[in-house]
């Protein structure tokens, strides 16, 4: 379901090359929950953004779909929106809109008619209660439950969870990492989350390791 | 209309911010749409009063007109004089809508030591000068030889009342008083009006004479055309009011000129204000836009988005700027008013429903241009440049 060949990355500073992935090949399937672990400046965020299009590979090449990243603007933008939902550390919910606006947006872009998509993805994440509510209004789990919703508004094939529990305790990091799997198992979501904590890596099918930009397979499906 | 309201929610993330931008759109357009009103008003105004004057030429024979002004005053007897001929010629041109000949004469008395101004007129006076109204009395009786209606002035200096009779100054020759005028702010208000047959009675020597005629044609335009075939006539010269207005008008149009120029930088100001603004909200938002664009949003979608904001804005600016100009307009008339050394009588600040339109549309103009930029801009932005800065 995506799947990166060779894929290399270098940021190229006045007077040094940062090697942030080196030649790293990755498959994740249609159902398949992968976690990357790694320590901080590893190549995680990299791995991540390269997989969804949010950033151009210096070599290789990744896909999702079947289909390889456009190096056009307007086309990755149509891929992002049909492919891959993105859940963030920081959680990224506009402040000024309620959970359900929030989980709307993907909607509103891709001109998908809501009808009840963004309520019953709310409801799928436990917040139905909540969708009236706005994020400062709302705890850690909630606002990053939310933006799982919002991530799946338009049905993409690929989630990818770029530490989507660093700024929650233990019960939430858990409750996330579940949904994952149960939308990995219930959907078909192929789901590759990057995380530090080792403890959510039993949840995975696979984990994989990232160390210095290079991309090792750690323990295979359970 | 999702991306207006999506725009809607933004622009009060920051109300303080929002609220001081759009007073400065709302100033500059209640600027604009109250110098455009002056503009307007001041003109029609002026054009009125020339109007009220009811002919929009006089022709008087040859001669400086201060000249005969001063003889006229100082009871000379050798006024320039246009003989009935002539001014019958101009009084049966198809052109003319309507014509007034008077006789204007002034008489001294060497024994009350005091000069009376006579003019000599037809009923052609009350229909150019209808708005000239009676204080007492009424208007000459048709075919009444010794009649006299007399100027606020004229009557006040006598102190004459209707059924009052004169003795016209230099004679023996008495008039009965049978109308006086109300002050009008014109010269006729120092004058004594009578039938043009007798005051050629009185003084016997102005027979078939005119001192002048006014005229007012059928089609204004036709102005220039009348005048330059008038100066076919020998010893006779044309004062058009066209000319008058346009001297004025050329005192008006270099204050116009100064004050267009406020406006335009008024304007200017605002359009830098309301870049500045959303461009600086668009940097704060550099890690929002980011993820819109994560989420599937497209160059055209962020360019849409910041735009509607700016145009909004804008909007708002502009409809509230045209309220406030019109609900000022009676202040602001007070202060030109005041300010200003000729005013006319009519209202000077002319707020209409089509300038007002023009004026929002001109705001929201005005917001689509100035959110080209910063709309630009945020779309350009690379999502994961976006993203990274924002952290």
């Amino acid at each position: 379901m995506v799947k990166a060949t060779q894929l290399s990355k270098t940021y190229r500073l006045p007077n040094e090359s940062i090697h942030a992935l080196k030649k790293a090949d990755f498959e994740a399937s249609a159902g398949e929950f992968v976690i990357v672990m790694g320590p901080s400046g590893a190549g995680k965020t990299t791995l991540l953004n390269l997989l969804g299009g949010l950033d151009a590979p210096t070599e290789g090449s990744a896909a999702v779909n079947g289909q390889t990243w456009s190096k056009n603007e307007k086309e990755r933008a149509k891929m992002r929106q049909e492919t891959v939902g993105f859940v963030f550390q920081e959680f990224h919910l506009l402040p000024n809109l309620t959970a359900l606006e929030n989980v709307e947006m993907p909607l509103f872009f891709s001109r998908k008619k809501n009808g009840r998509i963004a309520h019953e993805l709310l409801e799928a994440v436990g917040l139905e209660h909540r969708k009236e509510h706005r994020p400062p209004e709302m705890s850690g789990g909630e606002m990053q439950r939310t933006a799982i919703a919002r991530a799946l508004a338009n049905r993409p094939k690929v989630l990818l969870a770029d530490e989507p529990t660093g700024n929650l305790d233990v019960r939430n990091s858990m409750a996330v990492f579940q949904l994952f799997r149960k939308l990995a198992d219930s959907q078909g979501l192929a789901v590759v989350a990057a995380t530090h904590n080792a403890k959510l890596a039993a949840l995975a099918d696979r984990v994989v390791r990232l160390r210095d930009g290079v991309l090792n397979e750690e323990r295979s499906p359970a | 209309m999702r991306f207006f309201k999506l725009s809607w929610k933004n622009l009060f993330r920051r109300k303080t911010r929002t609220a001081l931008t759009l007073a400065g759109v709302a100033a500059s357009a209640a600027v604009l749409v109250s110098l455009l009103g002056f503009n307007n008003g001041y003109q029609n105004a002026l054009e009125e009063d020339v109007d009220r004057l009811g002919y929009q030429m006089l022709v008087t024979a040859k001669g400086c007109p201060y000249e005969a002004a001063t003889m006229m005053l100082s009871g000379s007897a050798d006024l320039r004089y246009m003989n009935a001929e002539t001014a019958q010629i101009i009084m049966d041109d198809p052109r003319v809508d309507k014509s007034m000949p008077q006789l204007i004469h002034a008489s001294y008395d060497p024994e009350r030591e005091a000069t009376g101004i006579y003019m000599g007129v037809t009923n052609a006076y009350r229909e150019l000068k209808p708005w000239m109204e009676f204080k007492e009395g009424e208007w000459l009786t048709p075919g009444a030889a010794d009649e006299v209606v007399l100027g606020y002035e004229a009557a006040e200096l006598d102190q004459r009342s209707p059924g009052d009779y004169i003795l016209v100054h230099g004679t023996n020759e008495t008039l009965k008083v049978v109308g006086i005028f109300e002050r009008s702010g014109s010269q006729d208000d120092a004058i004594a009006f009578v039938r043009m047959e007798t005051l050629q009675r009185i003084f016997p020597r102005l027979e078939n004479k005119l001192t002048g005629i006014g005229v007012k044609l059928k089609e204004l335009d036709a102005t220039s055309a009348f005048e330059a075939d008038l100066y076919e006539i020998p010893d006779i010269q044309v004062v058009t009011m066209a000319r008058v207005k346009q001297t004025i008008m050329g005192l008006v149009s270099s204050a116009r000129i100064l004050v267009m120029s406020v406006a335009a930088i008024a304007l200017i100001v605002a359009a830098v204000g309301v870049i500045n603004t959303i461009l600086m909200s668009v940097f704060e938002r550099t890690q929002e836009i980011g993820i819109m664009k994560a989420m599937g949003a497209s160059k055209a979608d962020i360019f849409r988005l910041i735009w509607s904001e700016t145009t909004l804005i804008c909007a708002g600016g502009g409809f509230i700027g045209c309220a406030f100009a019109l609900a000022a307009a009676q202040i602001v008339e007070s202060l030109v008013r005041n300010a200003l050394s000729y005013a006319p009588n009519g209202p000077i600040i002319s707020i209409t429903v089509g300038l007002m339109a023009a004026c929002a549309a001109g705001a929201v103009l005005l917001g689509m241009a100035a959110g080209l930029y910063p709309a630009a801009r945020a779309a350009s932005m690379r999502p994961i440049e976006a993203i990274r800065k924002g952290t």
